[in-house]
This record gives C-alpha cells, sequence and structure tokens, in this order.
C-alpha cells in the first residue's frame, strides 16, 4: 500500500466531496432543487470512497502494524472529518431551503 | 517563464501536487514555475499568473472567484479529483499547459 497515494486520494474524494455538498447548499439557494439532491448524491459518493481508503489504511495498521504516520495523513484525516460534517449540514440546509421556499 | 498558481484552502495538500507538476516540468526541460498558496492570497497572484488552478476541494468556489476576479475567465480550472489524488503532475501540467497556448 502506498501511504502517500491513499492519502492523497482520501484528500481528492473527500475535497471532491465537500465541494458537491457546498455546490447542493448553493443550487438550493437558488431554489434548484433537483440539482441539489443530484450534488448531495454525488458528494456522498466520495465521501463513502474516500472513507472506504481511509478504513483500508486502519485495516491495514491493525493487520501489519507497519504504518508510519506522516503530517499528510493526519490531513487526510482532517479533510474527510471536515467533509463530513459540511455534508451532514448540507443535507439539513437544503431540506430547510426547501421549506423555507415552499411555505 | 510561464507561472502556473495552485490553491486550496491552506495550499497544503495542493503543495503535494505542485511538486510533483515542478518536477516532471524540470525533469523535461519546460520552462514554467508552479506555486501552491492558500486560496485567501489568491487576489495578490493573479496579476502574473498564466493559470490558475483551484484544489478539487474548493471546487465550489470557482464561480465567486470568477465574479471577484473577471480576469480569470478562461485563465482557470479545477484539477479534477482523480489526478490530483493519483498526483498525475504530468497529465495536469500538459493539460494547463494546453490551455494556456490555446488562449495564447
Amino acid at each position: 500500500m502506498d501511504f502517500v497515494e491513499t492519502s492523497m486520494e482520501i484528500i481528492a474524494d473527500a475535497g471532491d466531496g465537500k465541494s458537491q455538498a457546498m455546490e447542493a447548499i448553493q443550487a438550493a439557494k437558488k431554489g434548484d432543487f433537483g440539482r441539489a439532491e443530484e450534488l448531495l448524491q454525488n458528494s456522498h459518493n466520495s465521501i463513502v470512497k474516500a472513507h472506504k481508503n481511509h478504513s483500508g489504511l486502519l485495516f491495514h495498521d491493525a493487520d501489519k502494524n507497519d504504518v508510519k504516520v506522516t503530517m499528510l495523513m493526519v490531513h487526510a484525516a482532517d479533510h474527510l472529518s471536515g467533509a463530513d460534517i459540511i455534508e451532514s449540514i448540507a443535507v439539513e440546509l437544503v431540506q430547510l431551503y426547501k421549506e423555507v421556499k415552499h411555505a | 517563464m510561464r507561472k502556473i498558481v495552485l490553491v486550496c484552502e491552506n495550499g497544503a495538500s495542493t503543495g503535494m501536487v505542485m511538486k510533483r507538476m515542478q518536477k516532471y516540468a524540470d525533469d523535461n526541460k519546460i520552462s514554467v514555475k508552479i506555486e501552491a498558496h492558500p486560496y485567501a492570497e489568491l487576489g495578490e497572484l493573479i496579476a502574473d499568473a498564466d493559470y490558475v488552478l483551484l484544489g478539487p476541494q474548493i471546487g465550489y468556489k470557482k464561480d465567486e472567484t470568477l465574479q471577484k476576479y473577471p480576469e480569470l475567465a478562461k485563465k482557470i480550472d479545477v484539477i479534477r479529483p482523480m489526478d490530483f489524488g493519483m498526483l498525475n503532475g504530468e497529465k495536469i501540467l500538459k493539460e494547463t499547459i494546453a490551455s494556456i497556448e490555446k488562449n495564447a
């Protein structure tokens, strides 16, 4: 397992997931809820992909106990937890915009 | 010399991509300077940048960036998560140079 590559993939997928969650909020703000839902789904798929890589690192470490923790890895975990939070908030905000705009 | 500016939230992970791009350029004698910076500094950097690349994590900022800096139209792209994750400096550099030459 290439730890640099795995960390970068986590950053890329978590980052892409976060970015699409933010775009979903922007779409909902404009009233385009079809687009918002689509972006939320894409966001979720990217973040799930990042979690799979993240778990891969954890399982690898549990198995072989040879993972040398680097700043890049910590940074990747940071990106992933940030993306998780933004995704959860985006789901709520899209729902909130729906209720506000249809009230 | 051409200058390509990479930006993400704090310039950390794009720094990795920047190094791979610069290495490919140096190894292949391509005259280009690649820099990685935090998004907050973008305003000071665009004057002498030939192209700006946003990290995938701030792709959602492309529209507001263009509204704020209309001069970046045709000079800005979001790095694809796949290329970013694989640290594919060669592909990102070649595509960016192609875009710069298309605009020239």
